[in-house]
C-alpha cells in the first residue's frame, strides 16, 4: 500500500486531507513541522508528500531542499499545500522539483483530481445481497 | 502516473501583482486547472502576469484559456501579460496561431 506524508502544522489542514484521502488506498503519515516531516521522510520512504509551505522548525522550502539533497529522498514527489504566496516561493520550490500546488483551503474536486494521478482509488465496497 | 504528463498553474502574488506560474506540460490533463485559476485571478480585479519560465509545454486547449482570460481583463481595462516567455513557450505560441494575440503588448 502506497504511503502518503501529510505534513502541516495546522491540525485542521491535516484532518481534512486525511478526511480527503479516504478515497484513495493509501496509509498516511503525520507531521506537524518540518522537521518531524524530513525524519517521517527518511524514515518511511513515503510515496508522496503533501507539505505546507509555512511550519515551525523547517518551513516547506527547507524540507524539499533537504529531500532534495539526500539520494534516499530526493525522487519522492511532493505537493506543496499553500494558502496565497509569493511568486518567489513558488520558483523556489518548483526549482526544487514540486510536482503540484493545493491552495488552501482545498477544493474537494481539485485535491481528489490532483491524487488521482499518484494514487489508486479505494476499492468498491461490494453491495451485500438479500438472498 | 507518466511524469511528462505533470503540470499546472498556480496563482501567487509578485510585488503587489497578481501571477499565474505555469509549470510543466500544460495540457488538457490540466486544463480544469488552469481554468481554475484563471477565474481566480480574473475575479481578483488586478493585472495579471503570467510566468512561463517553467513550462515544458502547452497544448492549444490552456492557450485558449489565457486567451479567454486576457479578453475578460481588458474588457475590465486591466492586462494580461506573458513574462519569461522561452524560445520553446514562444514556438509553441506561433504553432498554434496564438503569438500575436497573447505576445502583443
Amino acid at each position: 500500500m502506497k504511503k502518503v506524508l501529510i505534513a502541516d502544522d495546522t491540525q485542521m489542514m491535516r484532518q481534512l486531507a486525511v478526511a480527503y484521502l479516504g478515497r484513495f488506498e493509501c496509509q498516511i503519515l503525520q507531521a506537524e513541522n518540518g522537521r518531524e516531516a524530513l525524519d517521517l521522510a527518511r524514515r518511511e520512504a513515503p510515496d508522496l508528500i503533501l507539505l505546507d509551505v509555512s511550519m515551525p522548525e523547517l518551513d516547506g522550502p527547507e524540507v524539499l531542499r533537504a529531500l532534495q539533497d539526500d539520494p534516499a529522498t530526493r525522487g519522492i514527489p511532493t505537493i506543496m499545500m499553500t494558502g496565497h504566496t509569493s511568486k518567489r516561493i513558488v520558483t523556489q520550490t518548483i526549482r526544487l522539483g514540486v510536482r503540484a500546488y493545493l491552495t488552501k483551503p482545498f477544493k474537494r474536486d481539485r485535491f481528489d483530481r490532483e491524487m488521482r494521478k499518484w494514487l489508486p482509488p479505494m476499492p468498491a465496497v461490494p453491495a451485500v445481497s438479500d438472498a | 502516473m507518466n511524469e511528462e504528463d505533470l503540470g499546472g498553474a498556480v496563482v501567487c502574488e509578485d510585488d503587489g501583482t497578481l501571477c499565474l506560474v505555469l509549470h510543466g506540460n500544460v495540457t488538457t490533463r490540466c486544463a480544469a486547472e488552469v481554468h481554475e485559476a484563471a477565474c481566480e485571478v480574473a475575479v481578483a480585479g488586478g493585472d495579471v502576469d503570467v510566468c512561463c519560465e517553467f513550462i515544458d509545454h502547452v497544448d492549444v486547449t490552456c492557450w485558449q484559456v489565457l486567451v479567454a482570460l486576457r479578453r475578460v481583463l481588458e474588457s475590465r481595462g486591466k492586462r494580461l501579460r506573458l513574462t519569461d516567455v522561452t524560445d520553446g513557450v514562444r514556438e509553441d505560441l506561433h504553432t498554434c496561431g496564438l503569438d500575436r494575440e497573447l505576445l502583443a503588448d
